[in-house]
């Protein structure tokens, strides 16, 4: 009885730079159900955040294009939405977080109207009115004394109210899906569980459903439902957290796991290190871009990438992948 | 380290406003030289009937001034008269500029903090208007110009040698030659001064370009040496009649603005290309 | 992040005194500074300091002159001179003028109001329409208005002032007589109200523009750059994701923070827009502190020029506190009550 509320299929972005346009996504298919929270995972570079821009086409005033694929929200195209439509998409069905709270803040701008104006680009509402939905917001993410703290300058805020600030203003028009990328990655350990246990409480509370871009295990473990792991710009393998937790099908997502204990993963837990380098996106090898790193590729990795199965609760693109899990579950 | 660039006119010539600003300069120089031997003559003499207007007479190809002077040798003359007080007065201000900047920078402390205050209230007083002071209490003349506008004009090449030798002083090099028990004078002169120059040589062609506007200002007050011609002069005069021979303050102008520009083309060039780091903003 | 002015460099919020007082006080070794400058020049001109003060040339009588050596004390040594010379500054006794025979002070006074109507006119002028050409440039790097924009600048930079407002002057009020040439208010004409203001307005008109011209171009520049820089700026990317449209993003968000390099360089600016206006002044006949400095040097009324030089330079100094209010309008991290969170 799952409904999809977000489908991304096959999609494809692109830069301009230097030595001509560079596939950041190539080739990017997930879905997100209704109140559902799935994690968007993978090393730096792989692609998570590019992900996470193109959803709201954020990418192409960074200077990137989305070259072919499909993003559908609620029925629509988003790729293919008027800008007005798409703008009263952003901030109203979909919000969004980023990972620096501080320079994603308007530095010369009030607390309160920075929420006020996230309100008020969506609804009717007189500038009090907004004023007054904005204290509203700021107690809803727990600040104390909202009031005051409205009227205050993002330098004046503390790392941890400045990102519940952030949420504030992304929830202004209870979006349908709240987009947090690497909503953690720039605070202290004890303000990151803070802010990621108010995270999966407002997505209760408000049943919305959550994309959380991480590289975070330990945010995976503790908040999502499902987990995508990202690789060069591709999908390697998809699937309820659990059950991957317990038995990664992709060499990759093996060797990311098999470093960390999971039963005492807290957030915090940076992906482990894996031997070799992520190869430079304008030189990938010709077949699957984790052979060179990995130890069961052979011939065919190296000369055909191998497809992501079709359907299914659980994919991995892997022609080699792991057997099933023996009973009692993974041991580190 | 070196400061040495052996390639550094073949740089300012490819590079666009560097190269151009070079040529148009060479034109403004040659013009100032050989500009007495073509047109020969006192720019203050009446060589025409007034108001000759330019094309009129072959003989004034840019015709005359309200008092019959023919208007293309008083060009020439305020060439020379401009690009001499504009080098002589930036030499001033360059090495004033630099001693203060130097000695504040490497002496830090109160000599840094006094000498700090000094270019702050050189920069607070309207600098043209303390020159226009001291040219009028000193008398107008070439020497005066020259010397009130180098005296307003150090503040800026202090700041940045200062700034050039702070950041020099941690250096290693620098540091061994101190260890070897190098005196500071010498070793301001030696080590540190060659290597804060290229900037200053920048800077210094930005600064004769305003010292040039600065100039042709106080000439154009009347306040310009009365034995003379120079561009600012010419304008001053001109404006007497203004409107019926509008080309006199006219041609004057052109003439400043295209030496004006042809030095600040010059610096953004060697801005560029004495500080390669800097080029990639 | 300093305040702007030249003067900023003073140690941050120490308590004790409120903010602008102590940026009064800051004031004081400056302005001991400028007196000092105005005495060195008075020390070395040729003559004796009354020459100089008399305007020479004998503007005054010989016993005028005995008084005034008298009570200048000449008989005296440099340094209780000095003592003095600063003692008659500090109470702002700037002397007398004896060509036109009234105090410094009340004949400076009477030119500041149309000086400072013509420097807030072109300040403001200058921030507006440089604010307009710098957000539209950057709207579209390399567009033709980008390359216009950056030819004008390039040719402002080289065009002297007071040479653009006689070409101006040729231009709108000989040619096409649009404008006046001169002055502040028509001669003989006896408006009021609105007629007044409007005669005010034309005569303001060429002045402000040219002084304006060079300013124009410099924030015209620093906020096309100040544009680019933010618009990848982080808090544009939110902006952008809370639905906000472009011309939103670009006057709200990304040129209210434009603002702030602006205001800086306006700061450093004063003295160099008060030089300017002294030539503007002279070619419009402007009856400001300009025209009245340019009325000492055909005159030789060198009291005068160092009164005015003494009086310009404070106003600098005024005109940077006021600078260094605004920023702390505009750029609220500067504010001094930053709560500890």
């Amino acid at each position: 009885m799952t409904m999809t509320l977000l489908e991304v299929s096959s999609l494809r972005t692109s830069f301009a730079t230097r030595s001509g346009r560079l596939g950041i996504l190539r080739d990017v298919s997930f879905a997100i159900a209704r109140g559902e929270t799935v994690a968007l995972v993978g090393e730096s570079g792989s692609g998570k955040s590019v992900t996470a821009a193109s959803i709201l086409r954020l990418v192409e005033a960074a200077g990137g294009r989305i070259d072919a694929g499909r993003v559908s929200f609620e029925g629509e195209d988003l790729l293919s939405l008027s800008p007005a439509r798409l703008r009263a998409l952003r901030g109203g069905r979909i919000g969004m977080i980023f990972q620096e709270p501080l320079s994603a803040l308007n530095p010369v701008q009030r607390i309160g109207d920075q929420i006020a104006e996230a309100v008020r680009l969506h609804r009717p509402l007189s500038r009090r009115a907004a004023w007054g939905r904005a204290v509203e917001l700021l107690s809803l993410v727990q600040i104390p004394a909202p009031g005051l703290r409205a009227r205050d300058y993002p330098h004046q805020l503390s790392g941890g109210q400045r990102q519940r600030a952030m949420i504030a203003m992304a929830l202004a028009c209870d979006p349908a899906l709240l987009i947090a990328d690497e909503p953690t990655t720039a605070l202290d350990v004890i303000t990151q569980a803070q802010i990621l246990s108010l995270l999966a409480e407002l997505r209760d509370r408000l049943g919305m459903a959550l994309l959380l871009i991480t590289h975070d295990l330990g945010v995976v473990a503790g908040v999502a439902d499902r987990i995508v792991v990202l690789y060069a710009g591709q999908v390697v393998e998809q699937g309820p957290v659990a059950e991957i937790f317990a038995a990664p099908a992709h060499p990759y997502t093996r060797g990311l796991l098999d470093a960390v204990r999971l039963d005492t993963l807290t957030p915090g837990t940076a992906l482990p290190e894996i031997p070799g380098l992520v190869p430079p996106l304008d030189a990938l090898p010709a077949g699957c871009a984790f052979a060179p790193r990995c130890g069961r590729a052979d011939a065919r990795c190296r000369s055909a990438a191998p497809p992501m199965p079709p359907g299914g609760a659980r994919q991995a693109a892997c022609f080699h992948p792991l057997p099933a899990p023996l009973p009692g579950g993974h041991a580190a | 380290m070196s400061t040495r660039h052996p390639g550094l006119l073949r740089r300012l010539l490819t590079h666009r406003q560097g190269g151009a600003g070079l040529l148009l300069l060479l034109a403004i120089l040659l013009l100032a030289a050989a500009g007495p031997l073509l047109w020969p003559g006192d720019p203050w003499e009446m060589a025409a009937p007034p108001m000759l207007w330019p094309g009129e007479d072959a003989a004034n190809p840019l015709g005359s001034d309200v008092m019959g002077r023919d208007l293309l040798t008083g060009l020439v003359s305020g060439a020379r008269v401009s690009l001499m007080v504009g080098l002589v007065s930036t030499l001033i201000a360059a090495v004033l500029g630099t001693l203060i900047g130097a000695v504040g920078g490497y002496h830090g402390g109160r000599i840094d903090a006094a000498l700090m205050r000094l270019t702050e209230l050189f920069q607070t007083v309207p600098t043209f208007v303390l020159a226009v002071v001291l040219v009028a209490v000193f008398r107008p003349s070439v020497a005066t110009a020259v010397l009130a506008i180098g005296i307003v004009s150090w503040p800026a090449t202090a700041r940045l040698v200062r700034a050039q030798v702070l950041s020099l002083r941690g250096r290693d090099f620098i540091l061994a030659a101190e260890t070897y028990g190098m005196g500071t004078a010498r070793l301001l002169w030696t080590q540190i001064l060659p290597n804060a120059l290229p900037p200053v040589i920048a800077i210094s062609s930005l600064t004769i370009a305003h010292a040039i506007q600065t100039e042709a200002a106080l000439a154009f007050l009347g306040l310009g040496d009365p034995n003379v011609m120079s561009w600012g002069t010419i304008i001053g005069g001109g404006r007497e009649q203004l409107v019926e021979a509008w080309y006199v303050c006219g041609l004057s102008g052109i003439a400043l603005v295209v030496t004006v520009l042809a030095f600040n083309l010059l610096g953004e060039g060697l801005n560029d290309c004495l500080n390669p780091h800097l080029r990639s903003q | 992040m300093a305040g702007a002015g030249t003067l900023s460099a003073a140690p941050a919020a120490r308590g004790g005194l409120p903010p602008l007082l102590r940026r009064l006080l800051q004031v004081v070794p400056v302005l001991f500074g400028i007196a000092t400058l105005n005495f060195l020049i008075l020390q070395l001109a040729p003559g004796d300091v009354v020459d100089v003060l008399a305007g020479e040339a004998g503007a005054a009588t010989p016993e005028t002159m005995a008084a005034l050596r008298q009570s200048f004390g000449l008989d005296q040594p440099v340094w209780l001179q000095y003592l003095r010379y600063l003692g008659q500054l500090a109470s702002l006794d700037l002397g007398h003028s004896y060509r036109l025979n009234l105090p410094v002070r009340a004949l400076i006074l009477t030119r500041l109001p149309p000086t400072l109507l013509l420097m807030v006119s072109a300040l403001l002028l200058a921030i507006v329409l440089g604010s307009l050409a710098g957000i539209l440039a950057a709207r579209q790097v390399g567009g033709w208005l980008d390359t216009l924009l950056s030819g004008v600048t390039l040719l402002s930079y080289a065009v002297p002032t007071f040479w653009l407002g006689l070409m101006a002057i040729v231009l709108f009020s000989a040619r096409l007589g649009w404008l006046p040439s001169g002055g502040m208010l028509t001669i003989g004409a006896s408006h009021d109200g609105l007629a007044l203001l409007q005669d005010l307005a034309a005569h303001l008109v060429l002045p402000a523009v040219t002084l304006s011209t060079f300013y124009l171009a410099v924030y015209a520049r620093l906020v096309r750059s100040a544009m680019l820089e933010l618009h990848g700026a982080d808090f544009i990317r939110t902006a952008r994701a809370k639905g906000a449209g472009e011309w939103r993003i670009t006057l709200h968000h990304a040129f209210r923070n434009a603002l702030l390099p602006m205001v800086t360089m306006a700061g450093y600016q004063a003295a160099s827009l008060l030089s300017g206006a002294v030539l503007v002044e002279t070619v419009f006949s402007w009856p400001g502190l300009g025209r009245l400095a340019y009325e000492a040097i055909r005159t030789r009324d060198l009291n005068l020029l160092l009164g005015i030089l003494f009086f310009s330079s404070i106003l600098v100094v005024i005109v940077n506190i006021a600078i260094d209010g605004v920023y702390r309008l505009v750029d609220p991290r500067v504010a001094p009550r930053a709560r500890r969170a």
